[in-house]
Protein backbone atom coordinates (compact mmCIF):
# COMPACT_ATOMS: atom_id res chain seq x y z
CA UNK A 1 0.00 0.00 0.00
CA UNK A 2 1.08 3.57 -1.08
CA UNK A 3 2.51 5.00 2.20
CA UNK A 4 2.80 8.73 1.05
CA UNK A 5 1.01 11.46 2.30
CA UNK A 6 2.82 13.90 -0.18
CA UNK A 7 3.44 13.31 -3.92
CA UNK A 8 5.18 15.98 -5.95
CA UNK A 9 5.80 15.02 -9.66
CA UNK A 10 7.28 17.10 -12.23
CA UNK A 11 6.66 20.11 -10.09
CA UNK A 12 7.84 23.47 -12.30
CA UNK A 13 6.89 26.96 -11.34
CA UNK A 14 8.25 30.11 -13.66
CA UNK A 15 8.06 33.56 -13.23
CA UNK A 16 8.27 35.44 -16.08
CA UNK A 17 9.77 32.28 -17.90
CA UNK A 18 12.47 32.27 -15.19
CA UNK A 19 12.48 28.53 -13.76
CA UNK A 20 12.59 28.97 -9.71
CA UNK A 21 11.35 25.32 -9.20
CA UNK A 22 12.63 23.41 -11.75
CA UNK A 23 10.93 19.40 -12.37
CA UNK A 24 10.81 18.94 -9.02
CA UNK A 25 9.44 15.10 -7.87
CA UNK A 26 10.03 13.86 -4.30
CA UNK A 27 7.68 11.81 -2.05
CA UNK A 28 7.22 12.09 1.61
CA UNK A 29 5.92 9.33 3.70
CA UNK A 30 3.67 9.44 6.93
CA UNK A 31 5.07 10.45 10.14
CA UNK A 32 8.44 11.45 7.97
CA UNK A 33 9.93 14.90 9.00
CA UNK A 34 11.65 15.72 6.05
CA UNK A 35 13.86 19.41 6.02
CA UNK A 36 13.79 21.24 2.31
CA UNK A 37 17.18 22.85 2.59
CA UNK A 38 18.60 25.53 -0.03
CA UNK A 39 20.30 28.71 0.17
CA UNK A 40 17.80 32.14 -0.83
CA UNK A 41 16.04 31.69 -3.44
CA UNK A 42 16.57 27.93 -4.13
CA UNK A 43 12.79 27.26 -4.32
CA UNK A 44 11.84 25.96 -1.12
CA UNK A 45 9.10 28.59 -0.01
CA UNK A 46 7.85 28.24 -3.39
CA UNK A 47 7.77 24.73 -3.02
CA UNK A 48 5.70 24.89 0.09
CA UNK A 49 3.09 27.43 -1.34
CA UNK A 50 2.74 25.46 -4.36
CA UNK A 51 1.88 22.63 -1.65
CA UNK A 52 -0.31 25.32 0.40
CA UNK A 53 -2.51 25.93 -3.27
CA UNK A 54 -0.93 29.82 -2.86
CA UNK A 55 0.66 29.93 -5.88
CA UNK A 56 -0.30 27.52 -8.76
CA UNK A 57 2.25 25.89 -10.40
CA UNK A 58 3.57 25.92 -14.04
CA UNK A 59 3.01 22.25 -14.88
CA UNK A 60 3.32 19.35 -12.70
CA UNK A 61 1.12 17.76 -9.63
CA UNK A 62 1.28 17.92 -6.30
CA UNK A 63 -1.13 14.71 -4.14
CA UNK A 64 -1.67 14.86 -0.77
CA UNK A 65 -3.74 12.18 1.05
CA UNK A 66 -3.90 10.84 -2.22
CA UNK A 67 -6.29 13.55 -3.93
CA UNK A 68 -5.34 16.06 -6.17
CA UNK A 69 -4.72 19.52 -4.33
CA UNK A 70 -5.83 21.55 -7.26
CA UNK A 71 -9.19 20.01 -7.38
CA UNK A 72 -9.47 18.94 -4.06
CA UNK A 73 -7.86 21.69 -1.94
CA UNK A 74 -10.75 22.72 0.33
CA UNK A 75 -10.50 18.81 1.51
CA UNK A 76 -7.00 18.87 1.86
CA UNK A 77 -6.43 22.12 3.60
CA UNK A 78 -8.46 20.70 6.44
CA UNK A 79 -5.97 18.12 7.41
CA UNK A 80 -3.37 19.77 6.91
CA UNK A 81 -1.44 23.25 8.68
CA UNK A 82 1.46 25.73 8.33
CA UNK A 83 3.47 28.19 10.41
CA UNK A 84 6.04 30.93 9.43
CA UNK A 85 8.00 33.30 10.94
CA UNK A 86 7.59 35.83 8.22
CA UNK A 87 3.64 35.62 8.97
CA UNK A 88 1.18 36.82 11.79
CA UNK A 89 -2.05 36.82 12.74
CA UNK A 90 -4.76 39.64 12.72
CA UNK A 91 -2.95 42.26 14.65
CA UNK A 92 -6.31 43.78 15.93
CA UNK A 93 -6.67 41.21 18.10
CA UNK A 94 -5.92 39.54 20.95
CA UNK A 95 -3.89 36.01 20.78
CA UNK A 96 -7.14 34.07 22.50
CA UNK A 97 -9.50 36.05 19.67
CA UNK A 98 -7.06 35.16 16.82
CA UNK A 99 -6.84 31.73 18.27
CA UNK A 100 -10.71 31.17 18.52
CA UNK A 101 -11.26 32.59 14.88
CA UNK A 102 -9.46 29.88 13.37
CA UNK A 103 -10.52 27.34 15.73
CA UNK A 104 -13.80 27.65 14.15
CA UNK A 105 -12.50 28.29 10.86
CA UNK A 106 -10.89 24.49 11.22
CA UNK A 107 -13.57 23.18 13.03
CA UNK A 108 -11.47 22.12 15.90
CA UNK A 109 -13.53 19.59 18.65
CA UNK A 110 -13.47 20.70 21.97
CA UNK A 111 -11.67 24.02 20.74
CA UNK A 112 -11.31 25.58 24.41
CA UNK A 113 -9.35 23.04 25.62
CA UNK A 114 -7.22 22.61 22.72
CA UNK A 115 -6.01 26.46 22.61
CA UNK A 116 -5.48 26.30 26.36
CA UNK A 117 -3.06 22.90 25.78
CA UNK A 118 -1.55 25.11 22.90
CA UNK A 119 -0.92 28.68 24.91
CA UNK A 120 0.60 26.46 27.99
CA UNK A 121 3.27 24.80 25.84
CA UNK A 122 4.83 27.27 23.92
CA UNK A 123 4.72 29.33 26.92
CA UNK A 124 2.53 31.87 25.80
CA UNK A 125 -0.76 31.84 28.16
CA UNK A 126 0.17 35.09 29.65
CA UNK A 127 0.04 36.90 26.17
CA UNK A 128 -3.43 35.70 25.87
CA UNK A 129 -5.32 39.10 26.27
CA UNK A 130 -2.72 41.08 24.37
CA UNK A 131 -3.26 42.16 21.20
CA UNK A 132 -1.66 40.43 18.35
CA UNK A 133 0.24 43.20 17.03
CA UNK A 134 1.99 44.31 20.01
CA UNK A 135 3.43 41.19 20.16
CA UNK A 136 8.00 40.70 19.71
CA UNK A 137 8.55 38.75 16.40
CA UNK A 138 9.67 35.43 18.84
CA UNK A 139 6.00 35.93 20.50
CA UNK A 140 4.20 36.19 17.29
CA UNK A 141 6.21 33.24 16.08
CA UNK A 142 5.09 30.83 19.21
CA UNK A 143 1.59 31.73 18.32
CA UNK A 144 1.59 31.04 14.77
CA UNK A 145 2.61 27.68 16.33
CA UNK A 146 -0.09 27.42 18.41
CA UNK A 147 -2.37 28.22 15.31
CA UNK A 148 -0.60 25.84 12.69
CA UNK A 149 -1.47 23.17 15.60
CA UNK A 150 -4.74 24.15 16.17
CA UNK A 151 -6.39 21.49 14.25
CA UNK A 152 -4.20 18.63 15.43
CA UNK A 153 -2.50 18.28 11.66
CA UNK A 154 -1.82 14.81 9.95
CA UNK A 155 0.61 17.40 8.07
CA UNK A 156 2.65 20.34 8.85
CA UNK A 157 4.88 22.80 7.46
CA UNK A 158 7.10 24.78 8.60
CA UNK A 159 8.73 27.68 7.24
CA UNK A 160 12.21 28.45 9.14
CA UNK A 161 10.12 28.16 12.51
CA UNK A 162 12.28 29.10 14.56
CA UNK A 163 14.04 31.86 12.71
CA UNK A 164 13.04 34.50 15.13
CA UNK A 165 13.06 32.39 18.64
CA UNK A 166 16.03 32.83 21.39
CA UNK A 167 18.00 29.91 21.90
CA UNK A 168 16.28 28.61 25.14
CA UNK A 169 12.44 28.72 23.21
CA UNK A 170 13.87 27.22 19.60
CA UNK A 171 15.05 24.41 21.81
CA UNK A 172 11.98 23.87 23.30
CA UNK A 173 10.12 24.71 20.23
CA UNK A 174 11.95 21.67 18.70
CA UNK A 175 11.09 19.54 21.55
CA UNK A 176 6.98 20.26 21.39
CA UNK A 177 7.26 19.75 17.78
CA UNK A 178 9.25 16.25 18.12
CA UNK A 179 6.84 14.97 20.90
CA UNK A 180 3.40 16.03 18.97
CA UNK A 181 4.81 14.29 15.86
CA UNK A 182 5.85 11.14 17.64
CA UNK A 183 2.24 11.21 19.72
CA UNK A 184 0.40 11.92 16.43
CA UNK A 185 2.45 10.42 13.75
CA UNK A 186 2.72 13.99 11.95
CA UNK A 187 3.81 14.43 8.83
CA UNK A 188 6.54 17.69 8.98
CA UNK A 189 8.35 19.67 5.94
CA UNK A 190 10.29 21.73 7.55
CA UNK A 191 12.56 24.82 5.43
CA UNK A 192 15.29 26.27 7.75
CA UNK A 193 18.65 27.62 7.49
CA UNK A 194 19.21 26.77 11.38
CA UNK A 195 20.81 23.61 10.71
CA UNK A 196 20.08 22.34 14.73
CA UNK A 197 16.68 22.27 13.52
CA UNK A 198 17.52 19.77 10.93
CA UNK A 199 20.34 17.61 12.71
CA UNK A 200 17.61 17.53 15.71
CA UNK A 201 14.21 17.19 14.00
CA UNK A 202 14.61 15.99 10.54
CA UNK A 203 14.37 11.77 9.67
CA UNK A 204 15.30 12.92 5.82
CA UNK A 205 16.40 16.18 3.94
CA UNK A 206 16.36 17.30 0.25
CA UNK A 207 19.06 19.89 -0.52
CA UNK A 208 17.57 22.03 -3.41
CA UNK A 209 19.59 24.51 -5.96
CA UNK A 210 17.69 26.39 -8.63
CA UNK A 211 14.72 24.45 -7.92
CA UNK A 212 16.31 21.17 -8.08
CA UNK A 213 17.42 18.57 -5.39
CA UNK A 214 20.52 18.23 -5.76
CA UNK A 215 21.17 15.80 -2.91
CA UNK A 216 18.69 13.66 -0.11
CA UNK A 217 19.09 11.52 2.11
CA UNK A 218 19.58 11.12 6.35
CA UNK A 219 21.98 13.82 8.12
CA UNK A 220 24.44 11.22 7.92
CA UNK A 221 23.85 9.90 4.48
CA UNK A 222 23.57 13.52 3.31
CA UNK A 223 27.42 14.44 5.23
CA UNK A 224 29.28 11.33 4.16
CA UNK A 225 28.60 11.59 0.62
CA UNK A 226 30.11 14.67 0.53
CA UNK A 227 32.71 14.17 2.92
CA UNK A 228 32.02 17.05 5.34
CA UNK A 229 31.87 17.17 9.26
CA UNK A 230 29.06 19.42 9.67
CA UNK A 231 25.18 20.14 7.60
CA UNK A 232 26.91 23.77 7.68
CA UNK A 233 29.67 22.85 5.47
CA UNK A 234 27.77 20.56 2.90
CA UNK A 235 25.21 23.36 2.97
CA UNK A 236 27.72 26.43 1.96
CA UNK A 237 29.06 24.02 -0.71
CA UNK A 238 26.38 23.23 -2.30
CA UNK A 239 25.02 26.85 -1.80
CA UNK A 240 28.10 28.11 -3.70
CA UNK A 241 29.23 25.46 -5.98
CA UNK A 242 27.61 25.25 -9.16
CA UNK A 243 29.79 21.82 -10.43
CA UNK A 244 28.44 20.07 -7.44
CA UNK A 245 24.80 21.26 -8.61
CA UNK A 246 25.52 19.76 -11.91
CA UNK A 247 26.93 16.73 -11.56
CA UNK A 248 24.29 15.72 -8.66
CA UNK A 249 21.23 16.32 -10.75
CA UNK A 250 23.17 14.39 -13.31
CA UNK A 251 23.27 11.63 -11.10
CA UNK A 252 20.30 11.75 -10.06
CA UNK A 253 18.35 11.51 -13.15
CA UNK B 1 -19.51 21.97 5.94
CA UNK B 2 -21.30 23.57 9.13
CA UNK B 3 -21.85 27.39 9.86
CA UNK B 4 -18.87 27.67 12.24
CA UNK B 5 -16.02 28.87 9.66
CA UNK B 6 -18.69 31.73 8.02
CA UNK B 7 -19.48 32.56 11.52
CA UNK B 8 -16.10 33.29 12.89
CA UNK B 9 -15.33 35.08 9.55
CA UNK B 10 -18.02 37.29 10.47
CA UNK B 11 -16.94 37.50 13.57
CA UNK B 12 -13.33 38.55 12.62
CA UNK B 13 -14.70 40.76 9.61
CA UNK B 14 -16.87 42.85 12.23
CA UNK B 15 -14.41 43.29 14.75
CA UNK B 16 -11.90 44.94 12.38
CA UNK B 17 -14.05 48.11 12.50
CA UNK B 18 -14.36 48.21 15.95
CA UNK B 19 -10.43 47.72 17.57
CA UNK B 20 -9.63 50.46 15.34
CA UNK B 21 -10.40 54.36 16.43
CA UNK B 22 -9.55 55.41 12.52
CA UNK B 23 -11.87 52.71 11.21
CA UNK B 24 -14.39 54.02 13.72
CA UNK B 25 -14.45 57.11 12.90
CA UNK B 26 -14.36 56.44 9.38
CA UNK B 27 -17.27 54.19 9.82
CA UNK B 28 -19.69 56.40 12.22
CA UNK B 29 -18.37 59.97 11.91
CA UNK B 30 -17.86 60.98 8.54
CA UNK B 31 -21.39 59.40 7.25
CA UNK B 32 -22.17 62.05 10.23
CA UNK B 33 -20.17 65.34 9.03
CA UNK B 34 -21.23 64.37 5.27
CA UNK B 35 -25.17 64.59 6.50
CA UNK B 36 -24.45 67.96 8.25
CA UNK B 37 -22.42 69.57 5.78
CA UNK B 38 -25.24 68.50 3.06
CA UNK B 39 -27.71 69.25 5.38
CA UNK B 40 -26.63 72.84 5.85
CA UNK B 41 -25.69 74.03 2.25
CA UNK B 42 -28.79 72.94 0.98
CA UNK B 43 -30.80 74.64 3.82
CA UNK B 44 -29.06 77.96 2.67
CA UNK B 45 -29.17 76.97 -0.75
CA UNK B 46 -32.82 76.93 -0.03
CA UNK B 47 -33.09 80.19 1.79
CA UNK B 48 -30.91 82.21 -0.69
CA UNK B 49 -32.44 80.70 -3.65
CA UNK B 50 -36.35 80.37 -2.95
CA UNK B 51 -35.92 76.97 -4.58
CA UNK B 52 -38.16 74.13 -4.01
CA UNK B 53 -38.48 72.63 -1.09
CA UNK B 54 -38.02 69.45 -2.14
CA UNK B 55 -34.47 70.55 -2.89
CA UNK B 56 -33.77 69.70 0.61
CA UNK B 57 -35.01 66.50 0.93
CA UNK B 58 -33.47 65.52 -2.19
CA UNK B 59 -29.98 65.75 -1.04
CA UNK B 60 -30.28 64.77 2.57
CA UNK B 61 -32.17 61.29 0.86
CA UNK B 62 -29.53 61.75 -1.90
CA UNK B 63 -26.25 61.23 0.52
CA UNK B 64 -28.05 58.70 2.95
CA UNK B 65 -28.71 56.31 0.05
CA UNK B 66 -25.19 57.19 -1.23
CA UNK B 67 -23.72 56.19 2.23
CA UNK B 68 -25.41 52.18 1.71
CA UNK B 69 -23.15 51.87 -1.21
CA UNK B 70 -20.29 53.17 -0.26
CA UNK B 71 -20.29 51.15 2.98
CA UNK B 72 -20.98 47.64 1.48
CA UNK B 73 -17.84 48.36 -0.42
CA UNK B 74 -16.01 49.67 1.94
CA UNK B 75 -16.76 46.46 4.70
CA UNK B 76 -15.60 43.96 1.55
CA UNK B 77 -11.82 45.30 0.90
CA UNK B 78 -11.44 46.53 4.56
CA UNK B 79 -11.42 42.96 5.42
CA UNK B 80 -8.80 41.84 3.18
CA UNK B 81 -7.04 45.20 3.59
CA UNK B 82 -6.61 44.12 7.42
CA UNK B 83 -5.73 41.02 6.74
CA UNK B 84 -2.70 41.88 4.21
CA UNK B 85 -1.76 44.54 6.95
CA UNK B 86 -1.01 42.25 9.77
CA UNK B 87 0.71 40.02 7.35
CA UNK B 88 -2.11 37.10 7.73
CA UNK B 89 -3.55 36.79 4.57
CA UNK B 90 -2.12 33.61 4.42
CA UNK B 91 -3.04 32.52 7.02
CA UNK B 92 -6.92 32.81 5.61
CA UNK B 93 -6.17 31.44 2.16
CA UNK B 94 -4.67 28.34 3.27
CA UNK B 95 -8.05 27.76 5.51
CA UNK B 96 -9.80 25.24 4.63
CA UNK B 97 -12.95 27.66 3.45
CA UNK B 98 -13.55 28.93 -0.27
CA UNK B 99 -13.00 31.94 -1.31
CA UNK B 100 -17.12 32.11 -1.53
CA UNK B 101 -17.11 31.81 1.99
CA UNK B 102 -14.76 34.37 2.53
CA UNK B 103 -16.65 36.74 0.00
CA UNK B 104 -19.92 35.56 1.98
CA UNK B 105 -18.65 36.87 5.33
CA UNK B 106 -17.87 40.26 3.51
CA UNK B 107 -20.88 40.79 1.88
CA UNK B 108 -22.61 40.05 5.56
CA UNK B 109 -20.69 42.56 7.48
CA UNK B 110 -21.59 45.16 4.48
CA UNK B 111 -24.95 44.42 4.66
CA UNK B 112 -24.77 45.17 8.44
CA UNK B 113 -23.00 48.41 8.50
CA UNK B 114 -24.49 49.66 6.16
CA UNK B 115 -27.96 49.13 7.61
CA UNK B 116 -26.73 50.02 10.99
CA UNK B 117 -25.13 53.90 9.31
CA UNK B 118 -28.31 54.38 7.13
CA UNK B 119 -30.46 53.76 10.35
CA UNK B 120 -28.06 55.92 12.14
CA UNK B 121 -28.56 58.89 9.70
CA UNK B 122 -31.90 58.48 9.26
CA UNK B 123 -32.39 59.42 12.93
CA UNK B 124 -30.10 61.90 12.87
CA UNK B 125 -31.64 63.37 10.21
CA UNK B 126 -35.40 63.40 11.57
CA UNK B 127 -33.71 65.09 14.41
CA UNK B 128 -31.47 67.28 13.17
CA UNK B 129 -33.78 68.31 9.83
CA UNK B 130 -37.05 67.49 11.13
CA UNK B 131 -36.85 64.77 7.69
CA UNK B 132 -38.39 61.65 7.63
CA UNK B 133 -36.85 58.74 5.35
CA UNK B 134 -40.85 57.60 6.02
CA UNK B 135 -41.63 60.06 3.15
CA UNK B 136 -39.79 57.29 0.67
CA UNK B 137 -42.24 54.34 2.06
CA UNK B 138 -41.79 50.62 1.20
CA UNK B 139 -39.57 51.24 -1.72
CA UNK B 140 -37.09 52.44 0.21
CA UNK B 141 -35.92 49.03 0.63
CA UNK B 142 -35.89 47.84 -2.67
CA UNK B 143 -33.92 51.24 -3.24
CA UNK B 144 -31.15 50.36 -0.36
CA UNK B 145 -30.99 46.56 -2.24
CA UNK B 146 -30.11 47.47 -5.16
CA UNK B 147 -27.36 50.06 -3.86
CA UNK B 148 -26.53 47.41 -1.30
CA UNK B 149 -25.46 44.84 -4.43
CA UNK B 150 -23.46 47.98 -6.45
CA UNK B 151 -21.72 48.20 -3.26
CA UNK B 152 -21.23 44.56 -3.01
CA UNK B 153 -20.08 44.43 -6.95
CA UNK B 154 -17.53 47.54 -6.61
CA UNK B 155 -15.97 46.08 -3.14
CA UNK B 156 -15.37 42.71 -5.24
CA UNK B 157 -13.77 44.34 -8.01
CA UNK B 158 -11.79 45.94 -5.77
CA UNK B 159 -11.09 43.45 -3.62
CA UNK B 160 -9.52 41.35 -6.58
CA UNK B 161 -7.03 43.99 -7.54
CA UNK B 162 -6.15 44.47 -3.79
CA UNK B 163 -4.86 40.63 -3.99
CA UNK B 164 -3.24 40.70 -6.87
CA UNK B 165 -1.41 44.16 -6.66
CA UNK B 166 -1.45 44.42 -3.06
CA UNK B 167 -1.40 48.03 -1.57
CA UNK B 168 -0.46 49.89 -4.43
CA UNK B 169 -4.34 49.30 -5.45
CA UNK B 170 -5.52 50.05 -1.98
CA UNK B 171 -5.87 53.83 -3.14
CA UNK B 172 -8.61 52.65 -5.28
CA UNK B 173 -11.09 51.50 -2.45
CA UNK B 174 -11.57 55.04 -2.33
CA UNK B 175 -10.91 56.22 -5.71
CA UNK B 176 -13.72 54.06 -7.02
CA UNK B 177 -16.60 55.58 -5.28
CA UNK B 178 -15.90 58.93 -5.81
CA UNK B 179 -14.85 57.90 -9.43
CA UNK B 180 -18.45 56.58 -10.19
CA UNK B 181 -20.88 59.33 -7.85
CA UNK B 182 -20.64 62.22 -10.76
CA UNK B 183 -21.82 59.67 -12.90
CA UNK B 184 -24.39 58.17 -11.02
CA UNK B 185 -26.37 61.47 -10.75
CA UNK B 186 -26.94 61.12 -7.33
CA UNK B 187 -27.15 64.94 -6.48
CA UNK B 188 -29.17 66.04 -9.60
CA UNK B 189 -31.08 64.30 -12.30
CA UNK B 190 -29.31 62.75 -14.98
CA UNK B 191 -31.02 65.19 -17.78
CA UNK B 192 -28.08 67.68 -16.21
CA UNK B 193 -25.63 65.42 -17.54
CA UNK B 194 -24.17 65.84 -21.36
CA UNK B 195 -25.86 64.25 -23.76
CA UNK B 196 -23.07 61.53 -23.83
CA UNK B 197 -22.52 60.96 -20.37
CA UNK B 198 -26.48 60.72 -19.78
CA UNK B 199 -25.25 57.23 -22.02
CA UNK B 200 -22.45 56.09 -19.52
CA UNK B 201 -24.70 57.38 -16.53
CA UNK B 202 -27.96 54.83 -17.91
CA UNK B 203 -25.36 52.16 -17.82
CA UNK B 204 -24.96 52.30 -14.05
CA UNK B 205 -27.40 50.94 -11.33
CA UNK B 206 -26.92 53.50 -8.88
CA UNK B 207 -28.14 55.84 -11.37
CA UNK B 208 -31.95 54.31 -11.51
CA UNK B 209 -31.84 54.13 -7.98
CA UNK B 210 -31.08 57.93 -7.69
CA UNK B 211 -33.97 58.90 -10.34
CA UNK B 212 -36.30 56.53 -8.74
CA UNK B 213 -35.51 58.46 -5.59
CA UNK B 214 -36.51 61.54 -6.97
CA UNK B 215 -39.25 60.57 -8.63
CA UNK B 216 -40.90 59.38 -5.49
CA UNK B 217 -40.01 62.40 -4.00
CA UNK B 218 -41.96 64.76 -6.47
CA UNK B 219 -44.52 62.22 -6.89
CA UNK B 220 -45.41 60.41 -4.43
CA UNK B 221 -45.27 56.85 -6.84
CA UNK B 222 -42.57 54.15 -7.43
CA UNK B 223 -41.48 54.45 -11.23
CA UNK B 224 -40.78 50.90 -11.56
CA UNK B 225 -39.16 51.23 -15.05
CA UNK B 226 -36.04 52.75 -12.90
CA UNK B 227 -35.77 49.64 -10.34
CA UNK B 228 -36.43 47.34 -13.64
CA UNK B 229 -32.83 48.84 -14.66
CA UNK B 230 -31.13 49.21 -11.87
CA UNK B 231 -31.78 45.00 -10.99
CA UNK B 232 -31.13 44.16 -14.19
CA UNK B 233 -28.12 45.97 -14.63
CA UNK B 234 -26.78 45.02 -10.95
CA UNK B 235 -27.20 41.27 -12.13
CA UNK B 236 -24.86 42.02 -14.99
CA UNK B 237 -22.30 43.81 -12.79
CA UNK B 238 -22.29 41.07 -10.06
CA UNK B 239 -21.46 38.66 -12.92
CA UNK B 240 -18.91 40.91 -14.02
CA UNK B 241 -17.58 41.38 -10.86
CA UNK B 242 -17.52 38.17 -10.51
CA UNK B 243 -15.36 36.90 -13.33
CA UNK B 244 -13.08 39.94 -12.86
CA UNK B 245 -12.75 38.50 -9.18
CA UNK B 246 -12.13 35.00 -10.05
CA UNK B 247 -9.69 36.02 -12.96
CA UNK B 248 -7.01 38.36 -10.33
CA UNK B 249 -7.27 35.37 -8.32
CA UNK B 250 -6.11 33.36 -10.41
CA UNK B 251 -3.44 35.62 -11.23
CA UNK B 252 -2.26 36.06 -8.22
CA UNK B 253 -2.08 32.66 -7.48
CA UNK B 254 -0.38 32.27 -10.83
CA UNK B 255 2.48 35.74 -10.24
CA UNK B 256 2.99 34.79 -6.76
CA UNK B 257 0.92 38.15 -5.41
CA UNK B 258 -1.02 36.14 -2.31
CA UNK B 259 2.54 34.90 -0.80
CA UNK B 260 4.40 38.58 -2.00
CA UNK B 261 2.08 40.57 -0.36
CA UNK B 262 0.48 38.33 1.99
CA UNK B 263 3.57 38.08 4.19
Amino acid sequence: MNNNIVEVINLTKQFKNTPVVNDLSFSVSKGEIVGLLGANGAGKTTTMHMMLGLIKPTYGQIKIFGHDLDSQKNKILKRMNFASAYQSLSHNFTVQENLNIFADIYEVEKSKQRIEYLLEIFEVSPLRNKLTGGLSSGEKTRVNLCKALLNSPELLLLDEPTASLDPYIADKTRQILAQMQAENNMTIINTSHNMIDVHELCHRILFMQKGKIVAQGSVGEIMAKFGSESLDEVYISLSTNDSIYIEEVKTLK
Amino acid sequence: MTLRPLRALIYKNSIIWLRSGFRLADFVFFPMVDLAVWGFVTIYISQISHALPSVFIFMLSAIILWTVQFRAQQAICLSFLDDIESHNLLNIFIAPVGVVTHIAACYLVGFLQALFVFILQAVVAYLGYSFSFAVIGLPCTLLFLNLLFMGWSIGLFSTGLLIRFGHTSATLIWVIPFFLQPLSAVFYPVSVLPHWLQIISLCLPPTHVFEGMRQILATGRMDWYHLQWAFLLNVLYMLFASAIFKYLYEEARKHGSLTKYGT
